[in-house]
């Protein structure tokens, strides 16, 4: 069966696509619903917390597994189509049955995806600290060339 | 008969030599944080790392190389590949994959916490 991973992977993935729609959504969000606007409340870095979301998705994803290894349901129940509801986990199981190098290849793609996805992360963040960074930096000028333009207005009306 | 130890011990091995050498060279914590070079990109160290001592593995499962060959003298270049695949007790310790896989994401998750508070930190040493 393709490892662990690989349905982690898929639940990961799915995680960064709600990310990214809720990051692109979130000036509407503010203004239209009152859990953004406790979110800034809250912090106004609360963007930076999204990886623990796509984890949270990484973890659904593993859903059967963990019914499976807390002894709440059987192996062969786990395959049930319900639980294709866990991205298509039953229908992923019955592929790599019916050809041995599907498992390969999606252990492989599972990897891959992982990789990708927890080096894009790290990505972000350095994205993130030099945007906070100029942000701050573009403020302290124009409040230093505010500072400097006040005098000469005191002394004219002065 | 000792079981060798497959690539994802490597990985994780490598990545928790990388992890040590991180916490090394970051800034300490009572450092104001300057958006230098290292600040930004230390939290890579493991992965490079992790990467370089797999490279042997990855080649031997592409079919480019035999395992005989991934295991020879050359390959210990990569961080001593061929030696460590036959250590004992290393592995013992990394030849199971759910460990690999706790070891791996509890040391990610440092690494994001890093991350975000080093922004933290640019914002408040900034706005000061």
């Amino acid at each position: 069966m393709p490892n662990k991973h690989f349905y982690f992977a898929m639940g990961a993935a799915n995680g960064v696509l709600v990310a990214y729609g809720i990051r692109k959504a979130r000036h509407w969000l503010y203004q239209h619903t009152q859990w953004m606007r406790r979110l800034y409340r809250w912090d106004r870095d609360w963007f930076l917390y999204f990886p623990f979301l796509i984890g949270l998705f990484g973890v659904i994803a593993l859903t059967p597994d963990i019914l499976h290894a807390l002894g709440i349901l059987p192996k062969a129940e786990t395959r049930a189509p319900v639980f294709n509801l866990f991205y298509f986990h039953s229908y992923f199981e019955w592929l790599e049955n019916t050809n041995p190098k599907i498992d390969w290849l999606l252990n492989s793609i599972g990897s891959i995806a992982l990789a990708i996805i927890a080096i894009g992360i790290l990505f972000f963040y350095i994205a993130e600290a030099k945007r906070v960074a100029q942000a701050i930096d573009k403020t302290k000028q124009t409040n230093d060339q505010n500072q400097k333009s006040r005098p000469r207005m005191n002394k004219r009306h002065g | 008969m000792i079981d060798e130890l497959k690539g994802i011990g490597h990985f994780t091995l490598w990545f928790m030599g990388g992890f040590v050498v991180f916490l090394r060279v970051k800034p300490s914590a009572k450092q104001s944080p300057k958006l230098t070079a290292l600040t930004l990109y230390a939290p890579f160290i493991p992965f490079v790392l992790g990467i370089i001592g797999v490279i042997p593995y990855l080649l031997f499962v592409l079919g480019i190389i035999s395992h005989e060959t991934a295991l020879s003298g050359v390959f210990n270049l990569f961080l001593f590949y061929g030696v460590i695949s036959r250590v004992e007790v290393l592995s013992n310790l990394f030849s199971n994959f759910e460990i690999d896989a706790v070891l791996l994401g509890g040391l990610y998750l440092s690494l994001v916490v890093y991350y975000i508070d080093l922004v933290k930190k640019i914002r408040a040493g900034y706005a000061q």
